[in-house]
């Protein structure tokens, strides 16, 4: 298919391109995201859910698609490209982008200048976008600027709690918020069962079971069931030890009376310096938010991580709670070696009990 | 103040003279470094034999050095200086070399000081071949496998448990001899036992081959607390198997998946912290294009060719960070100049693709092996950015000037059958990448080429669509909009559409213009357009929205100098940069327009703006279209800024400085021959012939010898001298195999003293900061001899007359800013060579040995001021109180081939001075510098030709006299013997006397070989072979008798290099010293 089509965003700007994927009209929150590598594992990283991704790197498809690959089964609503590889070029591509897309029910706009269209999230702040065959008009405008984003949490978590299988005595719990593969990979390393439980779970099920520890991650940060997680996790912590992750970070200091605001344009990237304050060393690590924690009263938690570049909080610690939360990605900062890996803390926080 | 305490002061030692694998990019490197230090309020002190170099600079560091890098001199300047502390890591190998040489003899201890950075124990692991395979195993990093091995059981034994194919490498052979690959059991053995057999030692490595995976590079950073970013990726086209610095390099990586960029950055990470590295460092691996196995290549613990890409790659100081972490510091305390808001914890994020393209010199070396393979032959690279691989691609191209402005190719590869063309692609000439476009034109298969070139098809298939895409216009013969704005976007220039529609250039951007296809400019930021940048740092792309923000004041456009290559080196960058300096000072913007990666120029703070452009008219108008600047400068760029001259003319600016039509009357024979005559100065008498009767004809009625070259040289062949009839005819003979379309000058051959000049001139006065003596007679190209400033040789009615007769040609040539004129002195008289209305090689030489700055003084008569009111006089400047020789380095180790006898072709890459009050002690420092062995003792070998045995004579004498044997051709024996010099061994002939000469080698019987050549073009002769072995040996091989006066001269003074002075710029006297 090589239909015209356009990005129309809310402050009536519009870029024409060529239509991919579906093809459809699809409406979002246009965010950016500035890793080289990795589409397929942004398109399909739970957080997008919902979003209009688009790629600031300008040749993208180049090493195909591998389902084996992706992050989860939820996939960005759109995607915004500079220049599509039609033929993609990897001994472990197994179809193209483009198609990945079709079959997703992805729809996708490629041909256009990513580069100025960041440049103008990056002086106005996020923006709600259309990709759609229709030219721009008061109507359409005012559609995409009132367009809602909410979803619900059950759309990205899974509807029945499940185990995975490991080779040692104990499990650890695992809370659904629109979880990555990644997550899920990084903690079967330590061979112990890993149950999942839908992110709807109440807190008194996750404690019946004796887990030796709860990671709360994912995931889309806009969705309708903020006060019911917050309420489980009222109920849970401190009585398990808890590790939070991405969305899970957040609603951790929801609980404690914290604040979450929204960043101009959001943390999508994987290039962005995280300085862990004990110690003062610095890492970088794949991050997809578009909200932060604010630094302020969050009860028995303190900042344990500063993003540097806009010193905004990226991990807190609850030493009293045995429980610690972060908003990046901690599996993929390979710049994280031991003691310093997460994981590892909070494996060693269980059996130390 | 350095976050180190402890450090005070610094030494940092530079990398030499330019040679082939070591070139511009460690004066980049250490230019950043020595600011960096400075900056921090530290006393720094430099270290550099290259004089032609930003970081040799007075106002670079406290103290400069330019003296020969020894181990002993380095120990002489550290008792005298005392530093501190050493930053070993930014002056190439040969800086690492000398400070862990330093460290381990335990000198450095002793004086109390220490090496900044990373440490000797580092260097070690990752240098020593043993103990980087044993750490690499303790962190389970995959090395390529591998094994000593004395006999073909051991190595049958090796193969069955790897599998192959395997590579064989004898140790101790020179070129690879003897090895090979061997893809079966069968192949080995015969491989094994020719290199067992050619090896000193007896021994072959046998090597597990990854030719043809892909070749994948990360630029890491590591500080002093551990943490760790990788600054760049970059993927080799060119598979393994062929040099990283031969390679066709793109960034960042294009075909791999996010797993096994993670999985290779990862594995980067975890081996830098093994090493314990703190600074720069690249990591090469070999990835296996069929399923993401991996394997380490080479781990380089410092600043390199590739983290010099990478800087200018990505806006991020690889070499400033490395230097500020050795002071102490860590990432997230240093400041990212680029957006002024982020540090240098960061990893720098990509929105375009650079390619990076070797220029080789074969233009130059027509007679060179052009095999591109494990050893490295280019002499400088190009870089371009572009918004997509084939603008990236076309772009340098482009800039590589080798008259290749398109893939479609109108002479040499077109004719070829699919079979020639097909033959040098594995393994590899330097034209590969064209072949492969060719052969894609005429329809060979992505996978075909694939399979046979390991080229990925990613790259494959965008060679492909720039063939296709060319084929269309040149088919539909004209073009409509749309495929313009796709031309445009895959890089192809308007001058290869203009062939192809049978337009002009101008046309086509008039087309372009009026269908509002224009160039937009986009900043590398490094961060893909997530924060603001605020250093000007531009490409252009076809991108809808330009980033160009309207300068506010007027500026001035400075053409760089594009590509090393051999003739045009690392000079004109330091020229380039003083005149933006000036230019700046004098209150415009400089903006500079460059496309090498190496240089000082090229770093986004030099200028107040960057573009990194091809330098062609096309690239060159779009940026003036966006500047308008008041005037461009095209006098300091060598000849890539000259030949654009004209372009930039008749777009309407104006030149800056000498005008076009004065630079034209320098080149033009006729009009420079009346220009002469006015003003009554003589010039070698010539003629100009097509055949060789009209040729023996002209010789004769100038009398031999004379100098013949084509006037309009194509393919490099050049200028040689021929002594009687038969020299002639041969050389026309020669030349003829080609057509000729212009005529050949014939020229008389003044044998004299050569002289050279470089002049600064405001339209009015002129000045002459000092004249320079070639060492070498006339017919030695003027790059390639040994130069001596002040001359030694010339009386003050000399000096007078050539004062006046280059003032005359200055004023005569309306030349504003600078002139260079090279003479011949034969007695009393002077004949005028040549004229250069622009900045020459000598240059940054002089200026240096002088303190007079020259390219600033040249910029400013350019802008209206006049010399006289500048403080530095007119006439001839006042001479330094030293001698100041510069002696010609080559790289003939590294082109196989290639004979390196001096003639009026240039051949070397680089240059060295030697500095001393005593000129034979100034001469002796020169040739240390230049990597000459020195000994004052043992042996010599004499073949001398009929002409040259008369002068021969005194150096033989003298050698005898110093006590070496001396060894000679039987016809230059009888030659010594018959002026009374016994004693001289004769080595026999058998067909020659080569073998003889060679087992003199292998035993170290002989420390210099002096051979006139005869003639060099024939690769089986005696001479020609004889040099080679010279030149494989380490072996100096002098092929001048000038040039061995000059050593007998040198040698006299029996100094070691532990007992040569050492001398600061500030040391040398005249106006350094203000």
């Amino acid at each position: 298919m090589s239909d015209k089509g356009n990005l129309v965003l809310e402050d009536g700007s519009c870029y024409e391109g060529t239509l991919i994927g579906t093809g459809k009209s699809c409406a979002g929150e246009v965010v950016f995201n500035t890793c080289m590598t990795g589409y397929q594992e942004v398109i399909s990283d739970p957080s997008v859910t919902g979003q209009i991704v688009m790629m600031a790197y300008p040749l993208i498809g180049n090493s195909g698609i591998n389902e084996d690959y992706s992050e989860s089964s939820h996939y960005a609503k759109g995607v915004i490209l500079n220049e599509l590889c039609k033929e993609p070029s990897n001994w472990s591509s197994k179809e193209t982008l483009d198609k990945f897309l079709s079959d997703k029910g992805i729809t996708g706009i490629t041909g256009v200048d990513v580069r100025s269209i960041i440049a103008k999230i990056r002086d106005k702040g996020t923006m709600r976008g259309m990709i759609t065959k229709e030219k721009p008009d008061g109507g359409l405008i005012n559609n995409i600027k009132f367009f809602q984003n909410s979803i619900s949490i059950s759309e990205v978590s899974v509807k029945d709690i499940y185990l995975i299988k490991g080779d040692r005595k104990g499990s650890i719990a695992v809370l659904d918020l629109g979880i990555s593969k990644s997550v899920l990979k990084a903690l079967s390393k330590f061979g112990y069962d890993i149950s999942v439980y839908p992110a709807l779970t109440s807190y008194e099920v996750i404690l019946n079971s004796a887990h030796l520890g709860l990671v709360i991650a994912g995931g889309p940060e806009n969705f309708e069931e903020k006060d019911q997680i917050i309420r489980n996790i009222k109920g849970i912590m401190g009585k398990v030890p808890l590790f939070g992750i991405g969305s899970g970070h957040q609603l951790m200091a929801l609980s404690r009376g914290g604040r979450i605001i929204k960043l101009k344009y959001g943390h999508r990237n994987n290039n962005h310096p995280i300085k862990e304050i004990k110690g003062g060393r610095v890492f970088t690590a794949l991050q997809n938010h578009g909200y932060t924690v604010e630094d302020g009263d969050i009860i028995g938690g303190r900042v344990s991580h500063i993003n540097l570049n806009d010193n905004t909080v990226e991990g807190i610690c609850y030493p009293d709670d045995n429980a610690f939360s972060v908003q990046f990605y901690p599996e993929d900062s390979v710049y994280m070696t031991e003691p310093e890996n997460l994981y590892i803390k909070f494996i060693a926080m269980r059996e130390g009990d | 103040m350095p976050k180190d305490k402890n450090v005070k002061k610094v030494l940092v030692i530079g990398s030499g003279p330019i040679v082939i694998g070591q070139a511009a990019e460690f004066d980049y490197a250490g230019t950043q470094a020595c600011r960096a230090l400075k900056e921090e309020g530290l006393q720094v002190v430099l270290v550099n034999s290259n004089p032609a170099t930003i970081m040799t600079d007075r106002e670079m560091t406290d103290k400069v050095y330019i003296e020969p890098l020894t181990i002993e001199v380095l120990k002489n300047i550290i008792r005298k200086e005392k530093p501190d502390s050493i930053l070993p890591t930014l002056g190439g190998q040969t800086g690492l070399n000398l400070a862990s040489e330093l460290a381990e003899s335990g000198f450095l201890d002793q004086n109390n000081v220490r090496l900044l950075g990373t440490t000797v124990e580092t260097i070690k692991k990752a240098e020593d071949r043993e103990s980087f395979k044993q750490t690499m195993i303790e962190i389970n990093e995959p090395v390529i496998e591998s094994i000593i091995v004395k006999d073909i059981k051991s190595a049958l034994a090796f193969g069955e448990k790897t599998g192959y194919p395997l590579i064989v490498r004898p140790a101790y052979t020179l070129g690879g001899t003897g090895g090979g690959f061997a893809f079966t059991g069968e192949e080995l053995k015969t491989i094994t036992t020719n290199g067992l057999e050619a090896s000193r030692v007896g021994q072959c490595l046998i090597e597990k081959s990854v030719a043809g995976w892909k070749e994948i590079e990360y630029e890491v950073i590591r500080d002093n607390l551990g943490s760790c970013i990788t600054v760049c990726s970059m993927e080799n086209i060119d598979p393994v198997g062929m040099h990283t610095g031969d390679s066709i390099v793109v960034a960042p990586v294009q075909t791999l998946t996010d797993k096994e960029n993670r999985m290779l950055r990862s594995a980067a990470i975890k081996i830098i912290k093994a090493l314990d590295v703190k600074g720069g460092c690249n990591v090469q691996f070999a990835l296996n294009p069929d399923n993401s196995e991996y394997a380490l290549i080479e781990v380089n613990p410092r600043v390199s060719r590739s983290s010099a890409l990478a800087s200018k790659a990505t806006g991020y100081p690889i070499a400033r960070i490395a230097s500020l972490i050795a002071i102490g510091y860590n990432l997230d305390e240093i400041i990212n100049k680029i957006t002024g808001k982020t540090t240098a914890a960061y990893e720098p994020s990509l929105d375009y693709i650079v390619t990076k393209f070797p220029r080789w010199p074969f233009d130059k070396f027509t007679q060179a092996d052009r095999t591109i393979g494990t050893r490295m032959k280019a002499t400088g690279e190009i870089m371009s950015i572009g918004e997509n691989f084939e603008q990236s691609f076309m772009k340098a191209v482009r800039s590589l000037e080798i008259g290749k402005i398109k893939l479609q190719d109108d002479n040499s590869l077109s004719e070829l059958s699919e079979e020639e063309l097909l033959s040098k692609l594995v393994p590899a000439d330097d034209n590969r990448i064209f072949r492969v476009c060719e052969l894609l034109r005429r329809g060979r298969t992505v996978d075909e080429l694939y399979n046979i070139t390991k080229i990925d098809r990613w790259f494959l298939r965008g060679f492909k669509r720039i063939v296709e895409l060319e084929e269309k216009i040149i088919r539909q013969k004209k073009i409509d909009r749309k495929t313009l704005l796709e031309a445009k976007k895959y890089g192809i220039s308007d001058q290869a559409i203009a062939n192809f529609t049978g337009n002009s250039m101008m046309d086509i951007r008039k087309l372009r213009k009026e269908w509002n296809i224009l160039p937009a400019f986009n900043m590398v930021d490094t961060c893909a357009g997530e924060f603001e940048a605020v250093s000007p740092y531009y490409y252009t792309t076809y991108r809808k929205e330009s980033e160009y923000k309207k300068k506010t004041g007027k500026s001035i456009v400075v053409l760089g100098s594009g590509p090393i290559r051999i003739g045009q080196g690392i000079e004109f960058d330091y020229c380039s940069v003083h005149s933006i300096r000036a230019i700046k000072k004098k209150g415009y913007d400089a903006v500079i327009i460059n496309n090498n990666p190496e240089t000082v120029s090229t770093d986004f703070d030099t200028s107040d703006r960057l573009y990194f452009e091809p330098l062609t008219p096309e690239d060159v108008y779009n940026i003036l279209d966006a500047e308008e600047p008041e005037a461009v400068v095209v006098q300091f760029g060598g000849q890539t800024a000259i030949k654009l001259a004209k372009a930039v003319t008749d777009y309407g600016y104006k030149l800056l400085g000498t005008a076009l039509e004065d630079i034209d009357a320098a080149e033009d024979r006729k009009l420079f021959d009346n220009l002469l005559e006015s003003i009554g100065v003589q010039r070698p008498q010539g003629v100009t012939v097509f055949t060789v009767s009209e040729a023996i004809k002209g010789a004769e009625s100038l009398g031999y010898p004379v100098l013949v070259r084509p006037s309009y040289v194509l393919g490099g062949q050049g200028m040689e001298i021929c002594y009687d009839s038969a020299d002639l005819e041969m050389y026309m003979s020669f030349i003829n195999l080609h057509e000729q379309e212009h005529p050949i000058l014939i020229d008389k051959y003044i044998v004299g003293a050569e002289l050279e000049v470089d002049a600064i001139c405001d339209g009015k006065d002129i000045l002459i900061p000092g004249i320079m003596e070639h060492i070498e007679r006339t017919g030695i190209h003027s790059g390639d001899s040994i130069a001596v400033y002040p001359p030694l040789n010339i009386s003050k009615p000399d000096e007078d007359n050539i004062i006046r007769i280059t003032k005359d040609i200055a004023l005569k040539l309306n030349t504003i800013g600078l002139v260079n004129i090279q003479y011949i002195l034969k007695n009393q008289e002077l004949f005028v060579i040549e004229v250069n209305p622009r900045s020459s090689r000598t240059v940054p030489y002089i200026s240096k040995v002088t303190g007079v700055p020259m390219v600033e003084l040249a910029t400013r008569c350019a802008l209206g001021e006049d010399l006289i009111s500048m403080g530095y006089g007119t006439g001839l400047y006042r001479k330094a109180g030293v001698y100041a020789v510069k002696v010609p380095v080559f790289s003939n180790e590294k082109i196989t081939g290639m004979d390196f006898s001096l003639s009026p072709e240039m051949k070397s890459t680089g240059e060295v001075l030697g500095v001393s009050a005593d000129i034979g002690e100034a001469l002796l420092k020169g040739l240390y510098a230049s990597n000459m062995k020195i000994s004052f003792k043992g042996g010599v070998f004499l073949s001398i030709s009929d002409k040259f045995k008369w002068e021969i004579l005194p150096v033989a004498v003298a050698f005898k006299k110093f006590g070496f044997t001396i060894y000679a051709t039987e016809g230059t024996q009888a030659y010594l013997e018959k002026y009374l010099i016994d004693g001289v061994i004769p080595v026999k002939r058998v067909i020659d006397a080569y073998e003889g000469v060679k087992n003199l080698i292998d035993n170290h019987k002989v420390q210099y070989i002096i051979n006139t050549p005869t003639k060099g073009r024939n690769s089986k002769r005696f001479g020609f072979k004889l040099r080679r072995l010279a030149a494989d040996n380490g072996v100096p091989c002098l092929t001048s008798v000038d040039t061995a006066h000059a050593l007998i001269r040198a040698l006299h003074m029996t100094k070691s290099d532990s007992d040569l002075s050492t001398l600061s710029l500030d040391e040398y006297g005249g106006k350094a010293l203000i």
